[in-house]
Parts: structure tokens; sequence; C-alpha cells
């Protein structure tokens, strides 16, 4: 490429330019960096939402759903069954459930599935109740799912999804069929159910095939009120599902339009939108960070306990869950019926559809429910900030390249060698074999440590065995590995210094961790924005200052810098600053270290009981992908040149 | 299990040797290429992806490294049969007949030799006559020609557009069929038309034709897949004495290794969790076809500024004694 080299081989002139100002560039890139996160939130550098799917024609028909004796009754029954049955245990009464499906006239079935997870003795057993109704005008190929937990107080909530249920049968216009599901233990019986449905079975999930199926399902709507008093005031809607999927914007968008038309206000995290002409304020513009803020830590920490709609992401199916909250003003709006029509709404735009959601965003973030900010405007932000790793690691490339001027250790054959060859770019990688090839050893150890504290959870805790743990040996166990292979790298590096490898170079090293942190960083900000977001903004900075110091304040600074950002000790020094945040009282630096701490194994084995049951990859990224990148920044900290 | 491979270098004597030494291979790189190359080999993770998959493309690898240990320990017509049996299998690898030939056209000697046409054609008619009666073979097993339906037409004709790494499948989902045999033509020449000038630019270096036309297959077959890549990727410590001109490398190397991590995650997020479409894979193949064709050129590169080194020194002056420089032209 002519732009890549001068035609007799020498580098071009702007790469000497960059190579003299890196440090200032790099600096530059990452302030501009995040002066670029937070302008885009601001409403003239995004766009208000709008839908892309024509067929969707969403709100266009008069909601027909007006029965609201119906759902008060099978509310009120639901909990008389309840109450006497269980008691205060809430169990749920699937018997009950199959017989009211019936009633109304669906195919009702039960499926049992039993679930292993470590740390929690003995398995989790559980039955899912779901019906299906089969679309009169067309042969069943395709359906859409209306989920819901059996929880304490979602019992108004499977008491509205009942007399829809009711509703929906009457009518004859639906060319899907309708699935309505009713799962115990939440999320894990919706994964249980969807493992089924799909026959893409999971190890530590044992669930019964399915008696039924109704085609590939185009959406999922999950309802999830709390049984607080109607009428409701606010609907929330939650979109973030495992692994930091997210649905299609247009049945976001959807779900927005629905609930205004109902006279109810959505909003995303429990964060109202700013009012129409406070949008463009700076009142408005914090209400604007701060949802955008929440849906980046959500979407970067997504587990499945913001809705049923979280665990549908795998399967490829666009879902979301609508929790209605609040307190309504009036009695005649935001009622149970109101909210049944929302959904009714809902379905009927989703039965439209001709084709599967593919027109909208699936990579987006949401400042409020009426703009959003797509890949194409927030992608650059990761450019900005890796960019100083990327700019720093192509410098120490260069300068093992450039002659005389390298600073690995012990290669007086490679400056003899480059001082005949002005004209020449040197590739010396060759000439300092010895010092680059005794990098591996170290790169294949941090790996190696990562994988190690990867496969321990599934090595110590087998699914099937009858040990039971609880939560703190399981945690003691990895934050006590975690903790104890940062020793490894020195004493490797102390038996390997005898060999004839030589000494390793701390300069390739380097030059491989700040490539693979970009990498790393790269490809997650494709599949998760809000992990890769987050990791650029407090990894990049430190990654890039990370040599090998000679003084000893240096050493120390460093050194306290990469401690505070092992994965553990990050993990815990956030959920303390953020439980500082958002306690009431201030609280003692004790109690706040204690709570931190309790957070944090819960956060950790909370992770490894997600990657078991929900496939999610977050314990996977911390352990596999930067633990590693963290050790081998951690010994070139501590390298002792000889 | 590969065999050891044996590389034949021909060092050129100039008048002047002080300071030309990273010009001449060294003896400890020769002796010490084989178990790189092993190594190169047995690590290199698309290799060890191939074999997780259980893909025929080993064999294919394994009779092109046999062709060439026949290739380099002198034995024409041992190479030519060993060629044509992977040509049988896949079309493309018979365009490596060209380096085979041009080096026992040559014999190994250097640019005053002439150039012997007989060897030329008995090896080129050795390789088509084991060809040939291979497909006789086959023909006779089978009982008819159908397979070539199945076979060399399905690699010409390319009527299954299932996404691969490389560059095929993309384009013709979108030719309009009235002009997809003319985009065929085009896409299968480009294979074949390239051959014709790197052949006659490197007919004395035959070994790195070979190479070259290693990568030139594995980019721009119809069907490739990350096993094609393997072998060229071994090869590559034996050019050590190229290793001073050759300048995309760290490029090139990123782009590999964005590639290895990048497509699977964007054939995840298309196929499976149907959020991304076939712009974001293709994107991601095409930046490897690229990191390849970059390797191609910088080893082209390195070869033909290493010939001119080797005649003029490794500073090349001119008669004003001022440094020349060396352009790419």
């Amino acid at each position: 490429m002519r732009s890549l080299t001068r035609s007799d081989g020498r580098p071009p002139k702007w790469l000497n330019g960059l190579r003299r100002k890196a440090n200032a560039l790099c600096a530059l890139l990452y302030v501009a960096g995040l002066i670029y996160l937070a302008c885009i939130v601001w409403p003239s550098f995004n766009d208000r939402t709008y839908f892309s799917e024509n067929a969707l024609l969403p709100g266009l028909v008069d909601d027909e759903f007006v029965h609201r004796e119906r759902t008060n009754t099978f509310a009120k029954q639901l909990r008389e069954v309840v109450q006497t049955r269980y008691g205060k245990e809430y169990g749920m009464p699937h018997d009950w459930l199959l017989e009211q499906l019936e009633s109304i006239g669906l195919e009702a079935y039960a499926q049992n599935f039993t679930a292993f997870l470590p740390g929690i003795s003995g398995a989790v057993e559980g039955t899912n109740i779901f019906a299906v109704m089969r679309a009169a005008r067309a042969p069943s190929v395709e359906s859409i799912v209306v989920a819901v937990p059996f929880r304490s107080n979602t019992l108004g909530s499977i008491g509205l999804a009942l007399s829809l249920a009711s509703f929906c049968r009457e009518q004859i216009y639906w060319s899907k069929d309708l699935i309505f599901v009713f799962t115990e233990h939440e999320t894990i019986g919706m994964q249980a159910w969807l493992s089924a449905y799909h026959r893409l079975p999971i190890s530590s999930l044992k669930a019964d095939p399915l008696a039924a199926h109704g085609g590939a399902i185009q959406a999922a709507l999950a309802l999830e009120a709390t049984d607080g008093s109607t009428p409701f005031s606010n609907v929330d809607i939650r979109y973030n599902m495992i692994n930091g999927q997210l649905p299609n914007l247009d049945l976001v968008n959807l779900l927005v339009k629905m609930t205004e038309k109902e006279a109810l206000v959505p909003t995303l995290y429990m964060q109202e939108d700013p009012h129409g002409q406070d949008l463009y304020t700076e009142k408005g513009y914090w209400k604007l960070a701060k949802t955008s803020f929440k849906g980046i830590v959500a979407q970067a920490f997504s587990r499945a306990d913001s809705g049923l709609h979280s665990v549908f992401g795998a399967y490829g199916v666009q879902a979301v869950t609508i929790s209605p909250y609040g307190k309504g003003r009036t009695k005649s709006q935001g009622g149970w019926v109101d909210i049944g029509r929302l959904l009714e709404g809902g379905l009927r735009s989703v039965n439209n559809l001709l084709e599967k959601f593919h027109q909208s965003f699936f990579f987006y973030f949401l400042p409020s429910t009426h703009r959003y900010v797509s890949i194409g405007v927030f992608m650059p932000a990761i450019g900005l900030l890796m960019g100083p790793v990327l700019i720093k690691a192509l410098c120490v490339w260069l300068d093992l390249n450039d002659e005389g001027e390298s600073s690995a250790d012990g290669d007086a054959k490679a400056k003899k060698e480059t001082k005949s060859e002005s004209a020449l770019a040197v590739l010396p990688l060759i000439t300092k074999s010895e010092s680059a090839l005794a990098v591996l050893p170290l790169i294949v150890i941090a790996h190696s440590c990562g994988a190690l504290l990867y496969f321990l959870p599934y090595l110590l805790f087998n699914a099937q065995a009858s040990i039971s743990t609880n939560d703190q040996q399981l945690f003691q166990a990895i934050a006590t590995i975690a903790i104890t292979l940062p020793i490894c790298p020195w004493i490797i590096q102390r038996n390997l210094a005898d060999k004839d490898f030589g000494v390793p170079s701390m300069v390739v090293l380097r030059v491989v961790a700040l490539l693979e942190l970009a990498l790393i960083v790269g490809v997650t900000a494709v599949l998760n924005f809000g992990i890769a977001v987050l990791v650029a903004i407090f990894v990049a900075p430190i990654s890039t200052i990370t040599i090998p110091f000679r003084s000893k304040i240096g050493w120390a600074l460093n050194s306290m810098a990469l401690v505070l950002l092992h994965p553990l000790v990050a993990c815990c020094v956030a959920l303390g600053v953020y439980t500082a945040l958002t306690v009431p009282v201030p609280p003692t630096p004790s109690w706040l270290a204690q709570r931190a701490f309790e957070q944090t194994v819960d956060v950790t084995v909370g992770f490894i009981r997600d990657s078991l049951v929900y496939q999610s990859h977050l314990y996977a990224f911390f352990t596999l992908a930067l633990f590693p990148i963290w050790m081998m920044f951690w010994t070139i900290v501590h390298h002792r040149s000889e | 299990m590969k065999r050891q491979r044996s590389e034949v270098k021909r060092i050129e004597k100039t008048e002047k040797t002080d300071g030309n030494e990273p010009l001449f291979v060294r003896s400890m790189d020769v002796a010490s290429a084989a178990v790189v190359v092993q190594v190169c080999y047995l690590f290199n993770p698309f290799g060890i992806a191939s074999c997780i998959a259980m893909t025929t493309s080993v064999f294919h690898n394994f009779l092109i490294a046999a062709a060439l240990v026949a290739f380099q320990s002198g034995r024409p017509y041992v190479s030519a049969s060993v060629l044509a049996l992977v040509s049988m299998l896949g079309l493309y690898p018979a365009v490596l007949m060209v380096p085979i030939a041009l080096h026992y056209a040559t014999a190994g000697g250097n640019s005053k030799t002439p150039f012997d046409w007989t060897a030329f054609c008995s090896s080129i008619a050795v390789f088509c006559s084991v060809w040939a009666g291979a497909l006789y073979m086959i023909v006779t097993l089978s009982g008819s020609w159908q397979f070539l339906q199945s076979t060399y037409l399905f690699f010409v004709l390319v009527p299954d557009l299932t996404p691969t790494v490389g560059v095929f499948w993309y384009f013709f989902t979108e030719v309009f069929d009235h002009f997809r045999l003319f985009f065929l033509w085009v896409f299968q020449l480009n294979i074949f038309i390239f051959v014709i000038p790197l052949a006659l630019t490197l007919r004395r270096s035959p070994m790195m034709l070979f190479h070259i036309l290693l990568i030139l297959i594995a980019v721009f077959k119809p069907y490739p897949s990350v096993g094609d890549a393997v072998v060229y990727m071994a090869l590559l410590p034996i050019w050590r004495h190229l290793y001073l001109y050759i300048r995309h490398s760290f490029l090139a190397a990123c782009t590999m290794a964005v590639f290895a991590v990048l497509a699977p995650v964007m054939w995840k997020l298309w196929i499976q969790d149907g959020s991304a479409n076939a712009n974001f894979y293709f994107a991601i193949t095409l930046a490897y076809c690229t990191a390849q064709i970059f390797l191609l050129t910088d080893l082209l590169y390195a070869e033909l500024r290493h010939r001119i080194h080797m005649t003029h020194g490794i500073r090349v002056v001119d008669e004003s004694g001022t440094e020349a420089k060396i352009a790419l032209s």
C-alpha cells in the first residue's frame, strides 16, 4: 500500500510525527473520548426514535380489551387458592392454572425442570405452565410469547394474563400463535422452557421436552407488575438481555407508544424522561445522562434479574418486559385493564409482522424513551478511548525496530546489525530471538491462570454431584486463587533467567499485552458495549502508563493502580462507591467495606451461576479475557531487570 | 503428521561481502528452519481449528507438503504426481505445477543457464498424465462422469453461496443472473491470470513462486477455509534472510489476530443472535483477505529487493556516492 510506507521502505513521515508526540496524543485522545461520551447524550447529537418496520402499524387499531371484572375475578381466585393451599409460602398452584387455561379453551400443558446450581444445596425444581392459542388464519409457523413469572407479588399480572388469554381466544385475526407461559423460579423456568422449545440442551438445567410447539417465536412480551395497588402511573420498559444483547429498537418503541396511548408514562430504569421543554436544558441533560449511565451499566452487568425477557436473547428472539408501577392519580386510568390494552396493542402490532424484526437497530442505548444513540454514534467513543492503547503499542513496536534505540535487555547484536541499515525497516524481533521467545512462557502462564480461574468453579462443584456448598466457600476458593496467582510470573521469571532463553523482554510483553487489550475491548464493544466502554475508561489509561519503572515511587504508584484494577478488587471498590452514593445516610467505612465485600461475593457467585444457567459470558470475560491481561501488566510492573 | 522439509537456498556471491552479512542465509537458520516450520505448523491456531472441525484440509495440506518435499529434494516426477493428486481433489493447486516445472527447467543454475524446455514439458506431461489416470480410475470406479458435477463443476460454477472466509459468496448473492457467467469468468480468472506475471518475475526463484502461489490460492479460491492458510504461514520462517525488507508485518499480523477473534463473533451475531447482518461478517473476512494480500506483496517486494542488494551490495550507491533510494515501481 502506497500510503503505509514510502516506496523505498521507510516509514511514512506522519508516523515519525506520531512517535514524537505520542504521549500528548494519547492523553488528548483519551480526554476526547470522555468528552465524546458526554456529548452524545446531548439531544442535538442523537436522534428521535422512529419506527423502521412499516408492517408494525403501531397503535392504529382500536383496543377492545375491556374485561375488568374477568381480570379481577381471576386475580382474586388465584389469591384465594394460593392462600388456602400454601399460606405464606406462595407456592405455584399448577393444577388450578391448568384448569383455568383449559376452561378458557386453550391447550394447556405443564413442563417440569430441574436446575443444578453451585452454591445452592440441592437442586432447584419447578414446573412451568404454558398454553398455546392456535392462530385461526394461519398454519402454526410463527408465534408470540406472553410470559409472566410466578412470584408472591405477580398474582395480579397472572390474573391479567389469564383474562387477556380469554380475550385473545375470542378474536379471529391472529396470524401467529400466542403462547402464554407462567414460569416458576422466574428466569430459570423461562430458560428451561426456551431450551426445551428450541431443543438446545443446557448442561446444568434438566428440562423436560414440551408437549406442544408453536413455530418460530417472533417476539416475547413479559409482564411483571409487582402488586402495588392499581391505578398505576408509570410503566417501566426493560430491555437489557443477558450478554449485553438488546432487542430490536422497533419493539421498544412499540411498547413506548402503546404505553403513551394508554396515558401512562413510560420510563427506563425507573427514570422519567425530561419534559418537552426541558430537553435542551441542563436539568434535562442530567436526566438523560443518568438514564444513559444506568443503561450502560445495565447492559454491562446484565443479569437475569431485570425480567423474563433477559433470557430470550440467546435464541434470537426479541423480548421486552413491561413493569407497571407507581401511584396513579385518577381511578379511571392506569388499572389492570389499561395494562391489558397496552399488551393487546403490542400483540396486535407484532401480529402484523411479515418478517422477523430486522429493520431497526440492535446496537443502541437509550438516553430517554424517545431518543436513541446508535452504534454509528457511540462506537467512535471506543475508538477514541482505545486509541491511546493502540498508539502506544505501535510506538513501542517501532522503538523496538529502531536502530540503536531498543529498550530491551541484552541486544548488542541488534545494535551491530542495525547500524548498517539506515534506509531499511528492520524487524529485529528475530535478532532478539532469545529475549522475544522468552516472553512466550509468560504469556502462556498468564492465560493459564485465567483459564484456571475460569474452570475452578466447575472443577470444584460438579453440577450433578451432591456436594452442597454455599456461596461463601465458592467465593473463598476463587478469591484465594485469584489473589495468589499473581506470584506465578515472579517465580517463573526467576527460573527462566537461568536457562539460555535469555531474559524476557518486557517491551515485547508490553506490546503483546496492549494489543491484546485493544483486541478484547474492541471485540467486546460489538458484543456488549456497556462493559467495553467501562473497561476502556478505567483500564486504558492505566495500561498505557504501565512500564517497568526504575524509581521506587513510580513502581509503587504503578503497583497500587494495578492492584486497584485487579478484577476482584475493582469489583469491590466499584460496589463500595455505588453503595456509598446510593445509601441515604453517610456510612461508616467499616460498614461500607463489609457491605462491599458481601456484594462482591454475591456478584461473583451470581456471575458463575449465570454462566451455568443462562450462558452468560461475563465470568468468562473477566477470567479468560481480562485477568490474563492484568497478569501480563502485573508481570511488566514487577519485572526486575538483572 | 508432517514430514520435515528441506529448503534449497541459492546464495550468490558478490564482489563485496563485508557488511553484507544480513543478506545471506545463515547456516544456523537452515538447520533450525525445519524445527521452526514444524512448530509453526503444529501450533497454528488455524490448523488446530481445522483439526477440531475435522475438515479434509488436513489431507490437502499433507499432499501439498509432500509435493514440496519431493520438489526440493530433486524428484521432479514424484512432485508432479503428488501435485496431480492434490489438483484432482481441489482444482486450484494445479497452478503450483508452474514453479515445479520452472525449477526443473532452470535446474538450479543461475541466470546464465538456458531454459530447458524438455524438462519443463516432461514434468507437466507427468502431471497431466497422473491426473488423467486418477480421473480414469474414478470414472471406472463410479461408473459415470456424474462426479464432475459435484467436484470440478462445483468449484467452477459456484452454485452454493454458504458464507466462507472468501470473497465469492457475498458478491454472487448480489449479482444478477444475466451477468453471473461474466463475473464467474472474472473471479475464476483471478487465480490463473496472476500466475503468468508472477512466473515471469520469479522464474529464477521457484520456491518463492510456490509460496506466493499458495497465498494466492488461499485468497482467491471459491470455497477457501482457514486451513488453507496453515501451510504458507508455516513456511514463512524459511525466508529469514528476507525479513529485513518486509514492511507490513505488524499490520498483517494484527489484522490476522483481529480476524481470528472477530470472525466467529460476527458469525455468531449474524447467524445465531440475528442482531448483525452479512455485512459485518463479510467486512472481517475482507480484512483477512487484505492481510493475506499484504503478506503476498511483502514477500514479493522482499524477494525483488533482495535480488538488487545481492548484486549491488547492501548499501546501494550510485556514481556520485550518494545512497540510492530503491523504489517499487
